[in-house]
């Protein structure tokens, strides 16, 4: 097991590097030269900058050029003699770094939990982030530097945070240049061919640059009947013919979302090794999920079925995970040119779509509605622009620690700015949802998808739905000492009410999801005694 | 007659002077994303804080703005098709 990064930092500035453990990928890097202390990980993927090239480039050039670039990093340049500190995260949201400032040091982890249980060791009460929880509720994820706790903050995507040691005050900005990206060639293809043959090539060159930076590390593919990771999945086979391993999950819950027949057949066409897990038993819940919940985890990750994934990888002794997350993103990049430049507006327009085209207001009380499609809810954020999917990239946060503990890196091709760049030239007369954009692309691909492969997929929503039908105890038990309640969010006893007539709306799956979410967090909050 | 904003299609904030007042809305009949010209958004921005606006204001606004008539007509009529402006006659 991994440890978190994890640092206590005041203006003395002690041993630092000890917080940091060696992973097998990306590899630790440190450096001291006179008052100048570097210590992070960090790996490039486009031939930018080497480990060796890190000092000099932010000894000259700050952070920006690493932030432009498709790296993955973590990193803290510290200045013993100003007693400045800087921590800069990469532009694809790759490392989760945690912070909060306490008592004239700063707390900083790649961990949530370490974090919090830090501030409750001191046996200081934390409070709850009203903008934070509700983006959890709804799973409404944008670039911020909030998360459930106001105590706690997140360094967003691409951005650097500044601490003056002395004083312990910070302030933090985005490196990101949206504008730069934007200015870049996007005019559209006139043919769907030459598009999908250039397509191709780019994802190639992409997932080869990742691999040359893998070295020995073992590394393995997610597959699923979809047309994302099997793409990546294929051009790794392509790559390193005989090496590749490939994992699944798969539930008789929701065949739809990864079907087993046309699993097989894809990696029967393309001579893929292949392990699949079958997850079932998880999407039931039928277990006592309090036995199981941790006090650690808003959104226990350790109960669904991404643990099952992780231990057939950890078996495997798998270091890289292939993945194709963003790939769905990716078909619809040339939205960015709007709805990148406006993400607070377009955050906006998510909540009104979740609230009041889904209905998602009837779980609801009006307190809470009028929080959450209030002006001043959006006029406080601040603003960080992301090119890599934020719809990806962002909630990665949540499940990357457990990735993080068993040594495993997960990498996302479809982050990469250049298939973003590639994917905003998309051909014009191409209409319709996501999933008819990409079918239109990656129907020029027949000696790699077949005929059969080309059916709606349906998401993992169904398997919500076992959540009311199975652990009302547990429910009941929440909502009896609701904090959600409590603050005028949710009206328990109403709940209560839908929660035992089955043709109530919690148990739509588009509901149970926010339903779950409403009763995990609320329970996170409870065992957490978290002040409102 | 009262021209009123759809509130769920377009928010207003502090941050807007920074991009000098282009913005984006949404159109929820067509899911489709427009964006907003400085002039479109100081309209709508009047609207909004006026809670609506008979023909009436719209000509007073008209005049503090140096518009022409047609142009915000043509401007209004544009709004409305796209579901940000409706008309209500209570």
């Amino acid at each position: 097991m991994i440890k978190p990064v994890f640092a206590l930092i005041d203006s003395e500035i002690k041993n630092l590097s000890d917080g940091f453990p060696q992973k097998t990928f990306p590899k630790r890097v440190e450096s001291v030269r006179g008052d100048l202390e570097l210590v992070g990980y960090f790996a490039n993927y486009d031939n930018k900058f080497t480990t060796n090239s890190l000092f000099d480039e932010i000894l000259s050039n700050g952070f920006v050029n690493l932030v432009n670039s498709n790296s993955e990093f973590l990193l803290l340049w510290i200045d013993r003699k100003s007693k400045e500190l800087t921590i800069a995260v990469d532009q694809a949201n790759a490392f989760s770094c945690y912070f909060s400032i306490f008592d004239k040091k700063l707390v900083m982890s790649t961990s949530f939990a370490e974090v919090k249980n830090y501030w409750l060791e001191q046996k200081r009460k934390l409070h709850l982030d009203p903008d934070g929880l509700f983006t959890g509720l709804l799973w409404e994820w944008h670039t911020t530097e909030r998360t459930l706790l106001d105590e706690i903050k997140i360094l967003p995507a691409g951005c650097i945070a500044k601490f003056d040691l002395s004083t312990m005050k910070y302030t933090l900005k985005s490196l990101i240049d949206l504008e730069e990206f934007l200015s870049l060639e996007n005019s559209p293809y006139g043919s769907m061919r030459e598009f999908a043959r250039d397509w191709l090539d780019i994802i190639k060159t992409v997932v080869k640059g990742r691999l040359d930076q893998i070295n020995e590390a073992k590394f393995g593919s997610d597959l699923s009947s979809g047309f994302d990771c099997t793409l990546i999945a294929y051009l790794l086979s392509q790559l390193v013919p005989d090496l590749l391993l490939c994992f699944s999950r798969h539930s008789e819950i929701i065949p739809g979302e990864t079907n087993v027949g046309l699993m097989r057949l894809f990696a029967q066409a393309h001579k893929l090794k292949l392990k699949s897990i079958d997850v079932t038993t998880i999407h039931l819940q039928n277990e006592d999920l309090e036995e199981l919940w941790s006090i650690d985890d808003p959104y226990q990750v350790v109960v669904t079925d991404h643990e099952d994934y992780l231990s057939l990888l950890e078996n495997e002794s798998i270091k890289v995970q292939f993945a194709g997350e963003g790939g769905d993103e990716a078909y619809c990049s040339r939205e960015i040119d709007l709805l990148g430049r406006f993400p607070i507006q377009n955050s906006f327009f998510m909540n009104v779509m979740y609230l009041k085209k889904r209905g998602l207001e009837r779980l609801f009380t009006h307190n809470a509605i009028d929080y959450a499609l209030g002006h001043e809810r959006f006029n406080q954020r601040q603003l960080y622009p992301m090119i890599a999917p934020v719809s990806s990239a962002v909630p990665s946060v949540a499940t990357s620690w457990r990735y993080w503990e068993r040594d495993i890196w997960q990498m996302m091709p479809f982050f990469d700015t250049r298939v973003i760049g590639l994917a905003r030239r998309m051909p014009m007369e191409i209409n319709g949802n996501m999933q008819d954009k990409k079918f239109a692309v990656v129907k020029e691909m027949t000696e790699i998808f077949p005929r059969e492969m080309f059916i709606s997929k349906k998401g993992h929503e169904d398997t919500f739905v076992n959540f009311p039908r199975k652990q009302k105890r547990l429910i009941l038990a929440v909502l009896e000492n609701s904090i959600l309640n409590r603050i005028g969010w949710i009206d328990k006893d109403k709940l209560i009410s839908m929660l035992e007539n089955e043709n109530s709306e919690i148990y739509n799956p588009e509901f149970a999801i926010v339903f779950q979410n409403m009763i995990m967090l609320d329970w996170f909050m409870q065992k957490n005694e978290i002040g409102d | 007659m009262k021209y009123l904003i759809n509130g769920t299609a377009i928010i207003f904030l502090d941050i807007d002077r920074v991009s000098h007042f282009h913005t984006i809305a949404y159109d929820w009949e067509t899911d489709s994303v427009l964006a907003i010209r400085p002039k479109e958004y100081h309209l709508l921005k009047y609207l909004f804080d006026q809670s609506g606006a008979t023909d009436e204001e719209l000509f007073n606004y008209l005049g503090r703005m140096s518009m022409e008539s047609e142009e915000m007509q043509l401007m209004i009529k544009n709004l409305i098709s796209k579901n940000l402006i409706f008309i209500s006659n209570d």
